[in-house]
């Protein structure tokens, strides 16, 4: 049922807008300083930023749902040509669901865990009287069917803590849809979930807004999801509207600076232009010669654990299966988290792991650390087999060759240990060097990272994500190892930073011969950091080949799903 | 979507307006704080800790220099002094045995302390050891050290001591001033312990699946390593926090047991005997002055270390009170 | 949802025999003959003396002495009798109704009090009744419940005469509330500032956000979403306290001459007898083991995630 909207005037029009939150009696933050938009009925608008840009804020501000001090400092907000910034309590009551919807961003925190999720759908409708009752009973499950829910009788009595990520979410959307408002707002609502799941939510969001004629405001980071899913792109920076229009325009053509950032930097639309593809061959040759030297020294040392040998890591047949309890106590359920892989990481290349949740490509990282035994199979490093090291010295010898960086920047460094000690540790460990040498090699090691030595005395806590997985990588390399495991260690960061530490472990593999096992759920981002790639699902290898194979001819349709649902693949951008 | 309409021209904003910013890049001036400086900032912030350190303050300087406070000798029973009205020196005059009540309450001091502080300290150790140990190696140790908590948890502490006490009171009636504060210690650290044992293992639990764990082990350290260097340290706050409620819990338990005639013996000058001793006059609405100083000492020290608890516990989790 | 019940159970069990061996342990340590106070203090022949020890079982080993123990725990026995002849279950029982209403009426003021008090102040935190509630939470706490007994017994049952203030023998509801109040006070202090903590915190919970979002009005936002998530932590804090309760009853019976258990305890101690001491503890460990697994199973009632564990 498409209306036709094209002679209508602006649903919603916001005209230098501006935010602040109070941070103590004299100190305002402004998060949105002057910004304005239009919106028009049936339209799907997207507004893209980073963490801090002030996207969320806006779109709070839009339905007087600011969290805290949060208020609106000045300009004004017109909902269907009237002002509504001036509006009282019941006023956007009345407003909110049945006019304006909100599909929040974490489907878990946002659904209360103590009642049924058909419940809390049917409590958005009697709030809104659209109907109530046993007829209230039905609507909800019609309109839980419509998200795409199946089953939906019975998911109705069920709590939310029964659903996956994406059925909650689906469910956020039937309760944000349910009182049929003109304006939907979409916060994020797709970012905590797998990239497939993410495509079908997102696809199915989008017809099903257009059969009801529903205006979306997307709020995303993902500059390729905005203008796959959009029409009109606004871009915000800091509090401030830089750039705005057409989506293909603004993608093809990029006119302000930060904007034109983006557009090269961020890894879904990046990782298509033959450019980066050029500069990670390039890293990869480098890397390959520094390699074969390091490994010409290592077939000659004696303290060395291993030969020398051109493929620095073989799996072989690597099975994890754990212990579940059933539903009564005595039962036991045999799970296979990862089930028959094998594969070779050869010296200075990139082999990178990926998957969606539950694929067990963590599982497989964890096992070639030495942190989790295998249930079965055999994990060789430089030809030795990781389960014949006994004494403690071998193991130390594997540990100092092999070392990983993971992914939570907020939970990989310890709280209480200043930079200096988080880096230092490995060295004092392993009882390298005197004090001194070992201040050295910490400001040596902070300058690989680009980060400045001022930094030894502080502490994780005042850094930013960015900052802390450089130090993570500092303390990773301290040891002068061969292999670095990188779980999922730029998939936390904002998409800018996360093109920097990029580019950051690509030079930092071309200098040291480094080899990569990389294991992350994104494959645009492979694409600029890999050469190999394994494609899990539920615990088994789908596809292994080349990055120009996969990308190029996927042999799986696994994969080609994989493919497809990255955002933004299917806008076609030049070189 | 070929027409542009209005409200949504192409727009840029003036590079002027909107400059752009280094990526991720570290702030060089500021002072480096870690979280303990942040949390004694925000304690030395807190009006609730200043009044708790002022009377701790007061209330140590009265263990260890009584004679600051008062000259006269709580022990010193004149009964032709009895029930003698406040006098030079005497601020609040004599009780039933005609010995002095300031002075017994500043003496008295020193027994509630020293049977806090004790019972704390050794209430603290075994917790936080069982918890720790619980909490990192799981399995059977951890159900062996779960099910004795719980155990020791479901015997009500009063009723516990009490038998505790008087078990021991009979086998070794005569005890001086550190015997009888020992008993008392050990019967409350006896039955106390799984409070902290509790709150050690939670956090435990907690931290020892937190990355940087993982991160030490990568680099070679080994169990006991971890355990010492990166879980118990950062498993404390909570444990902080507790153990300096619990001071003020004990200080009254040590009281209440006195009270019922449990606690130290008649001869050890102690608020809770004080209160005793006052039983009587109570019922009989006479001479409440007898019961008034000891136990307004009583409760001011106790809350002390109340808001000290409370300070402290705000200062770890600024979340708590915002 | 069964299996958790089934589970809790069986944890329960272990408990109680673990507490009863210790504190049936500890007692048997007295020094002293109990044979000797068995018959009175006068001299006995040996066929008397070995008549006696065989039929309190003092001549088993001390594990078969405890499980006798157990089994008269566990029935009531009335034919177990203390030191003093008297048997032991039948005074237990007679002291039982009064503790327990005691207790039952502090728990009642304890929750309602503790929860509207705590409510409103985190519903308005930061505001003047919060704080006045976090100052008087926090004195209330730290004046031990003797002291509070005295002066509430003086002033409002010697000097004002509103309250009577002893009970007695003969007891009534409205005779124990002035005792049943002042056993709860540092409860009510605890509940208050859970209760509080915990609004504060829900009140900016996401889900409350959304719930608002829907175009719910503020009370039932209030009502669905922040109390009903609030509770949950309270109400099982509240019910373990049955336990301390009873404990506490021990000074409140004391001052306030109510013929209850905690009194019954209190004089059996002093006056030696150890199996009367032994079983009032008993039966104490038992009603706290079984308010704990009532609690667990409210907790699952209230919480839906935990059925599922």
């Amino acid at each position: 049922m498409s209306t036709d909207f094209s002679t209508a005037g602006p649903l919603l029009e916001i005209r230098d807008l501006r935010v602040g939150f109070r941070v103590d009696k004299k100190k305002v933050l402004t998060a949105v300083d002057g910004a304005s938009l239009t919106i028009y009925p049936g339209q799907t608008i997207a507004i893209v930023g980073e963490s801090g840009s002030g996207k969320s804020t806006l779109a709070h501000a839009v339905i007087d749902l600011l969290p805290g001090s949060g208020h609106v400092m000045g300009g004004s907000i017109l909902f269907q040509g009237a002002e509504i910034t001036d509006r009282s309590r019941s006023q956007m009551l009345a407003l909110r669901g049945s006019s304006i919807g909100l599909v929040p961003q974490d489907p878990m925190s946002n659904l209360n865990p103590l009642w049924k999720v058909g419940h809390q759908i049917k409590e958005a409708l009697v709030a809104n009287d659209v109907c109530s009752g046993d007829e209230a009973d039905r609507r909800v499950v019609e309109l839980l069917e419509e998200a795409g829910l199946p089953d939906a009788e019975r998911r109705a009595r069920q709590y939310p803590h029964e659903f996956s990520g994406g059925m909650r979410q689906r469910a956020l959307i039937a309760m944000g849809l349910a009182s049929r408002p003109q304006l939907l707002i979409a916060d994020e609502p797709t970012s905590a979930l797998d990239v497939t799941v993410q495509k079908q939510i997102l696809d199915h969001l989008d017809s099903l807004t257009d059969s009801l004629g529903v205006a979306v405001m997307l709020i995303t980071h993902d500059l390729g999801l905005a203008a796959e899913r959009a029409d009109h792109l606004v871009v915000m920076y800091r509090g401030k509207i830089v750039e705005s229009g057409p989506a293909l325009d603004i993608l093809q053509n990029p006119q302000h600076p930060y904007t034109q950032r983006l557009v090269s930097k961020a890894p879904s639309i990046a990782s298509q232009r033959l450019s980066s593809v050029q500069a990670r061959a390039e890293v990869r040759e480098q890397a390959v010669q520094t390699a074969a030297e390091i490994a010409e020294e290592v077939a000659q040392s004696a303290a060395a654990l291993g030969a020398g040998e051109g493929d620095i890591i073989v799996a072989e047949n690597l099975t994890k299966i754990f212990t579940l309890r059933g539903a009564k106590p005595w039962e036991k359920i045999d799970f296979a988290a990862v089930d028959d892989v094998s594969f070779r990481l050869r010296r200075g290349t990139t082999t990178a792991i990926v998957g969606e949740s539950g694929s067990g490509k963590s599982t497989v990282a964890r096992m070639v650390l030495d942190l989790l035994p295998p249930t079965s199979g055999t994990v060789r490093f430089d030809g030795v087999d990781v389960k014949t090291l006994s004494s403690r010295k071998q193991q130390l010898s594997l540990r100092r060759q092999m070392q990983p960086v993971f992914q939570n920047p907020y939970a990989s460094l310890d709280p209480l240990y200043s930079i200096y000690q988080s880096i230092e540790e490995p060295l004092r460990t392993h009882d390298i060097g005197s004090k001194k040498e070992r201040e050295a090699k910490v400001r040596d090691l902070l300058d690989k990272v680009s980060l400045p030595t001022t930094v030894m005395s502080r502490f994780p806590g005042e850094l930013s994500g960015g900052q802390r997985q450089r130090v993570a990588i500092a303390r990773a390399l301290a040891l002068d190892p061969e292999v670095v495991i990188c779980d999922e260690a730029v998939s936390a960061l904002d998409v800018l930073v996360q093109a920097q530490i990029l580019e950051l472990l690509n030079d930092l593999q071309a200098e040291l011969g480094l080899s990569y096992l990389f294991i992350t759920h994104d494959l645009a981002v492979v694409r600029q950091i890999a050469d190999d790639v394994l494609v899990m699902q539920n615990g088994k290898v789908v596809e292994a080949a080349s990055v120009a194979q996969v990308f190029d001819s996927p042999a799986e349709a696994y994969t080609q799903r994989l493919l497809d649902a990255i955002p933004g693949a299917s806008i076609h951008l030049g070189a | 979507m070929s027409d542009i309409r209005p409200g949504q021209e192409r727009f840029v904003a003036p590079l002027e307006e909107t400059p752009l910013r280094a990526i991720d890049a570290v702030d060089v001036d500021a002072v480096p704080e870690s979280q303990w400086k942040e949390a004694w900032k925000r304690l030395r912030a807190s009006p609730l800790f200043w009044l708790a350190s002022v009377i701790i303050l007061v209330l140590a300087v009265m263990v260890a220099f009584p004679t600051l406070f008062t000259s006269a000798d709580p022990n010193a029973a004149k009964l032709g002094n009895q029930f003698a009205p406040a006098s030079e020196g005497h601020p609040f005059g004599y009780n039933f045995q005609g010995a002095d009540i300031w002075a017994r309450t500043v003496y008295g001091a020193r027994a509630s302390v020293a049977v806090g502080l004790l019972a704390t300290l050794a209430t603290v150790a075994i917790g936080v050891v069982s918890g720790a140990v619980a909490g990192f190696f799981g399995g059977l140790t951890d159900t062996l050290i779960s099910r004795l908590s719980d155990v020791f948890f479901s015997i009500p502490l009063l009723l516990a001591c009490i038998v505790v006490i008087s078990v021991i009171n009979n086998i070794f009636p005569s005890r001086g001033f550190w015997g009888s504060v020992l008993v008392v210690v050990l019967a409350l650290a006896v039955f106390a312990w799984p409070q902290i044992t509790r709150q050690m293992r939670g956090a435990v639990l907690e931290v020892k699946n937190l990355e940087f764990v993982d991160a030490a082990t990568a680099i070679g350290a080994s169990k006991m390593a971890n355990l010492r260097r990166h879980i118990v340290p950062n498993a404390l706050s909570p444990v902080i926090v507790s153990a300096t409620i619990m001071l003020g819990v004990f200080i009254v338990s040590e009281s209440a047991l006195s009270f019922l005639g449990l606690g130290l013996p008649q001869n050890i000058v102690s608020w809770g005997n004080d209160l005793s001793d006052a039983q009587t006059l109570v019922r009989s609405g006479q001479h409440l002055v007898v019961m008034w100083v000891p136990a307004t000492a009583l409760a001011i020290t106790v809350l002390g270390f109340v808001l000290l608890g409370e300070a402290v516990r705000e200062a770890l989790d600024p979340k708590a009170r915002k | 949802m069964w299996w958790y019940v089934a589970k809790r159970l069986l944890q329960a069990i272990p408990v109680f025999l673990g507490a009863t061996l210790i504190i049936f342990v500890l007692t048997k340590l007295r020094p002293g003959d109990p044979i000797l106070a068995l018959a009175g203090n006068k001299p006995i022949s040996p066929e008397v003396r070995e008549a006696l020890r065989d039929q309190f079982h003092l001549n088993d080993f001390i594990g078969i002495q405890w499980l006798y123990f157990l089994k008269d725990v566990v029935t009531f026995n009335p034919d177990f009798v203390g030191l003093d002849g008297q048997p032991v279950f039948e005074k237990i029982s007679n002291a039982l109704p009064v503790t327990g209403t005691l207790a039952l009426m502090a728990l009642a003021m304890d929750a309602v009090i503790g929860i509207v008090v705590g409510t409103i102040a985190g519903l308005r935190r930061n505001g003047w009744f919060d704080s006045v509630t976090l100052v008087l939470s926090l004195v209330l706490l730290s004046i031990p419940i003797f002291v509070v007994g005295f002066v509430l017994q003086f002033v409002l049952g010697v000097k004002l005469g509103i309250f009577s203030p002893t009970v007695g023998g003969d007891w009534s509801v409205g005779s124990l509330l002035l005792p049943a109040f002042v056993l709860a006070i540092a409860n009510i202090a605890t509940t208050t500032r859970l209760t509080r903590t915990s609004v504060a915190n829900n009140l900016t919970a996401d889900h409350v956000r959304t719930a608002r979002a829907k175009g719910l009005s503020e009370r039932v936002v209030i009502r669905n979403h922040v109390l009903r998530n609030s509770l949950v932590p309270v109400v099982t804090y509240i019910g373990i306290n049955l336990g301390s309760l009873m404990a506490g009853a021990i000074i409140t019976e004391g001052i306030f001459n109510v013929q209850g258990i905690g009194n019954l305890a209190f004089q059996a101690v002093n006056r030696g007898d150890t199996p009367l001491t032994v079983s009032v503890v008993a039966v104490m460990v038992m009603l706290y083991v079984f308010m704990s697994l009532v609690v667990d199973l409210l907790y699952a009632v209230l919480d839906p995630r935990i059925r599922y564990v």
